[in-house]
């Protein structure tokens, strides 16, 4: 049995494909095959809690009615801001233009999408009738409803993450380049709304109020540059595809924006606490102080405050450590930093209870305990999101098209590559499509000469490697993977 | 990339990208059927939904309930709640709550403010089994304390409800005679609106028990006794209450006893700043507590 | 934008059977468009059983649920005896449901030949009365409340108080000690011991002392 697979005729037999992966297993270094096994055992209990956790109305989540979103809401609130912290950091890239973001530009899609099936399928575990919620959202639409809005905004943004992850895995860069546009618009939306979603709530006071959102945002531009660093690094240190312009380049780029958003991170984290302390509303007070100084307080000052914002910060600055391995360090530290602060954020919400809820007095503080179904849901998530991306980083392509490295949504249209040159691929021509360095018809509105200098938008050099930017030429070779 | 209308022609095979592109328009066809079959699989393994929903339907109430001509609301009186519970266990009873203490329609709370002004509230299972004297008032506290009051809760059934709005899939309303409900049938149980409520009046039915129509897993809330107040009945726990702390009525109707009780005391809401307008007013609560 | 305008110029149909296409197929398009929805309109239904988009019918659904709590003019009508003791004594405020818990399906089913209190049903716990009775600080100073300890314990509330008039008949103090005393005179002697009421169990002489108070000095 055969398929056809773009240009490729794949065999379909069960033998032979499994011996095929018994062959690439037999090449694969100890390291790698540790972390196969790691990642399976992981997936195997996320399979194990999410049978059990299925069946609606199942008691195997540690909720109740005083405390009811829980860590199957923070791991897909973490993995949803994530997944759009991605698509922003690679949007300065790929609409923007910035010379120095564009590098290594597959795996920001790939990660951001892989980072919202996790999510997807987190809050499918958590739902009781998750089917349901398809059928309701679409028939029974709530627009005054921030939860609504943010199912569409991450709905749609699945569908332009899936055009964009083919485009580029295609060759299509024109509908790439706007693919990307509309997914960077959708990922200032989506966790926007996501925060909305909390901080619209009256009876929560922790939450409540026009500061969340934004704060929602800086955090999913944190986590996304951190899943970047960490996989940049890795690119670089095993020398997998692309690793060329890790070093140089990328690596630099994400240090950039991981010192500047952990700054405003830490100045959104300082003075969301400083407001509650001095805050009259009910209620509020006391949610600061359960995170100073209460049931939250060893997360908050060790895990989210230390490692998560004071270690790496140091990392940073201190010469010493900016290294790829300095930054690795980093970047892990705030990955789990920003868990941390997502799950503070979730129960400092719920834990000071406003009312007595359905007789259930909590005093002082509500009361939550993760159980183990919720904990191997969670633990399954990371598992499945490591296993696909490293499935999808050792078997598909993840070169570097010469096509894009010059070309942006709203930069460099006049390269070779360019904003013009796909839009006149889309469209059929009535003449014949020449070499690159034909002028094109005379019907076009630009003039020819304006032509955007190919030297980067931000000045590189105290950042990059001394080897200047390679000049995007129009003698570039028509690429490999081209069909 | 030739994407003329060529395809067509004898001897033109079709690019290998319009073939991927024909097959994602395929499977996107094939997905709202599949969907609807998973609904209906989900349903079927799950035991519950509509199905179930349309089968617990019982005869209709009275036919001529008019829902545009009644306002329901309560007004409690604390100064005359005895804190015996009965209405706590009526409700449990009359609306197949499940039986964990921790959840209930309804329940009563035990306000001790003490001289320094400290206000301390308990609920021994939502009070009820009443509240034991020894454990909830013990004599050797009876001089630090200034006043002591019962405070039943409820749904307050809100005229501006933050858990109506905020549902995705607009599960909950509230109708026009003043009762906010749980469409059982589209709730899909995230619980946005039990942190949304300010008063604690929402939860998840639990794993083993049902709703009063036999759906699991959705969020279930007080109704007023919909189905006793539209038969002319009163709620359970009005009618079991032996204090008349409880009074319910008809807002619309200016002899029905809520509407006296409202206009001969001073009444106050829980929360009024939030802006929710509840339905039930208290008299003689003293402080603001949760 | 005069990017797109150029584009959309190389698209234009250059012939008129591209624009009878071009016609056909926008027309196709709001035909697919109109079925779609008129097939939204009825798949809805079925999809989400009666309700569809009208929570008119989800509020009669709950509207229909079965009382299970019947009135006290419901119980009136067998339990006559019961009902006239209760009606307009202090206990009035009291309803019998209250006491005895749901029974509607009872008032329902209960068959007509049998007297009523024939059956064990709905009889409430002895503890019952000490949840409403037991003195507490938080309960209305007006209400009728004691000091449980001090309150002739150990006997039943019922040995003195009928359940539904609320009325209680004090036991007499007995000036001396019944042991000695013939047995029949313990219970059967005339004017200063009270008649047995139902229920009353067996006891020996410390018991009874409980509620039969031996005087002491000066009472």
């Amino acid at each position: 049995m055969t398929a056809q697979v773009a240009d490729r005729r794949l065999t379909l037999d069960p033998r032979a494909a499994v011996r095929a992966v018994a062959r690439d297993v037999a090449t694969m270094s100890r390291a790698l095959k540790a972390w196969l096994v790691f990642l399976l055992v992981l997936c195997a209990t996320g399979a194990v809690g999410a049978v059990l956790a299925l069946p609606a109305g199942w008691e195997v989540l540690g909720t109740s009615p005083s405390f009811e979103w829980g860590i199957l809401i923070t791991a897909y609130v973490f993995f949803a801001i994530t997944t759009s912290g991605l698509c922003l950091a690679s949007s300065l890239g790929t609409v923007f233009g910035i010379e120095m973001f564009l590098p290594l530009e597959k795996r920001h899609a790939v990660l951001a999408l892989l980072s919202l099936i996790t999510a997807f399928g987190i809050i499918a575990l958590d739902l009781h009738y998750p089917i349901s919620m398809v059928f309701g959202a679409v028939f029974s639409p709530s627009p005054l409803s921030p939860m609504w809005w943010m199912g569409v905004f991450y709905g749609i943004y699945l569908v332009f993450l899936g055009i964009e992850v083919w485009s580029i895995f295609s060759n299509h860069w024109g509908i790439h380049r706007y693919a990307c546009m509309l997914s960077s618009i959708t990922a200032i939306l989506a966790p926007t709304t996501l925060g909305a979603v909390f901080a619209v709530l009256g009876a929560r006071p922790y939450w409540h109020g026009a500061f969340t959102p934004p704060a929602m945002m800086t955090m999913a531009f944190l986590s996304g540059t951190a899943l970047l660093g960490i996989v940049f690094c890795l690119v670089h240190r095993y020398r997998l595809a692309g690793y060329e312009r890790a070093l140089t380049l990328a690596i630099p780029a994400i240090r950039l924006l991981m010192t500047i958003t952990l700054v405003v991170a830490g100045l959104v984290v300082a003075w969301q606490i400083l407001w509650g302390m001095y805050g009259v509303i009910p209620g509020l007070a006391d949610a600061n102080r359960a995170i100073f100084a209460g049931p939250l307080a060893l997360w908050f000052w060790v895990v989210r405050v230390g490692a998560g914002l004071v270690i790496p910060l140091l990392l940073l600055l201190i010469p010493r450590t900016r290294t790829p391995e300095g930054l690795f360090a980093t970047c892990c530290l705030v990955f789990l930093g920003i868990f941390a602060d997502r799950a503070i954020f979730v129960s400092a919400g719920q834990i000071v209870p406003g009312t007595a809820v359905g007789g259930v007095v909590s005093d002082p503080f509500a009361e939550y305990v993760p159980t183990l179904v919720e904990a191997a849901v969670v633990l399954g998530a990371f598992g499945f999101f490591g296993l696909a991306y490293t499935l999808v980083e050792r078997y598909a392509p993840m070169g570097e098209h010469t096509g894009h490295l010059a070309g942006a949504f709203l930069g460099s249209t006049e390269q070779p590559g360019g904003t013009r040159e796909a839009l006149s691929n889309l469209v059929p021509a009535p003449e014949p499509v020449g070499p690159p360095e034909t002028v094109l018809a005379p019907e076009t509105v630009l003039a020819p000469e304006t032509v955007l200098a190919p030297e980067p938008v931000l000045a590189p050099e105290p950042v990059l490697a001394p080897e200047p930017v390679p000049p995007a030429t129009p003698s570039l070779d028509p690429v490999e993977d081209a069909p | 990339m030739s994407q003329t209308g060529r395809a067509g022609s004898p001897g033109q095979v079709a690019s290998p990208a319009a073939l991927s592109r024909r097959r994602v328009l395929q499977l996107g066809a094939a997905a709202l059927p599949a969907l609807c079959g998973a609904r209906l699989l989900a349903d079927a393994l799950t035991g519950s939904g509509v199905e179930t929903a349309r089968a617990a339907d019982t005869t209709a109430p009275a036919d001529a309930y008019d829902p545009s001509a009644h306002s329901w609301a309560f007004a409690i009186d604390t100064t005359t709640c005895i804190g015996c519970g009965r209405c706590v266990e009526a409700c449990k009873l009359e609306n197949h709550v499940p039986e964990e203490p921790e959840m209930n329609r309804t329940w009563v709370e035990l306000h001790v403010i003490d001289q320094d002004g400290t206000v301390r509230v308990s609920s021994p299972d939502g009070g009820i089994h009443g509240f034991p004297t020894e454990e909830t008032m013990p004599a050797d506290d009876a001089a630090n304390v200034r006043d002591a009051y019962f405070v039943p809760r409820t749904c307050m059934q809100c005229e501006n409800p933050p858990c109506t709005w905020v549902c995705p899939v607009s599960a909950t309303f509230r109708t026009e005679d003043g009762i906010v409900f749980v469409d059982e049938g589209r709730c899909i149980g995230c619980g946005y609106c039990i942190v949304a409520c300010p008063y604690g009046a929402r939860y998840i039915v639990p794993a083993g028990e049902t709703t009063p129509k036999g759906v699991a897993g959705v969020v279930d809330k007080c109704t007023f006794c919909y189905h006793r107040i539209t038969r002319g009945q009163l709620p359970a726990c009005a009618e079991v209450c032996p204090a008349n702390a409880r009074i319910f009525g008809d807002l619309r109707d200016a002899a029905s006893p809520v509407s006296v009780a409202l206009n001969e005391n001073r009444v106050r809401v829980m929360k009024p700043a939030l802006g929710t307008r509840p339905q039930v007013w208290y008299i003689g609560l003293e402080e603001e507590v949760i | 934008m005069t990017r797109l305008r150029a584009a959309l110029a190389r698209r234009r149909p250059t012939s008129r059977t591209g624009v009878v296409r071009a016609f056909l197929a926008g027309v196709g398009l709001f035909a697919v468009l109109v079925v779609g929805l008129v097939g939204v309109a009825v798949v809805v239904p079925w999809v989400y059983g009666e309700y569809g988009f009208h929570p008119e019918e989800n509020a009669r659904s709950w509207a229909a649920l079965t009382p299970q709590y019947a009135d006290t003019a419901v119980c009136q009508r067998c339990h006559e005896p019961q009902y006239a003791a209760w009606d307009g004594e202090r206990h009035a405020s009291v309803a019998c449901e209250s006491c005895h818990g749901p029974l509607a399906e009872h008032a329902a089913t209960a068959p007509v030949e049998a007297p009523a209190g024939s059956l064990s049903i709905g009889t409430p716990d002895e503890g019952l009365c000490a949840i409403c009775h037991e003195q507490s600080p938080a309960k209305p100073a007006a209400f009728a409340q004691v000091d449980l300890a001090e309150h002739y314990a150990g006997g039943r509330c019922l040995n003195c108080h009928d359940s539904h008039s609320a009325d209680a008949v004090r036991p007499p103090e007995i000036p001396h000690s019944l042991a000695r005393l013939p047995e029949c005179v313990t219970c059967h002697a005339p004017a200063g011991l009270k008649p047995v009421p139902d229920g009353h169990v067996e006891s020996s002489d410390a018991a009874c002392q409980g509620c039969h108070k031996r005087p002491t000095a000066g009472q």
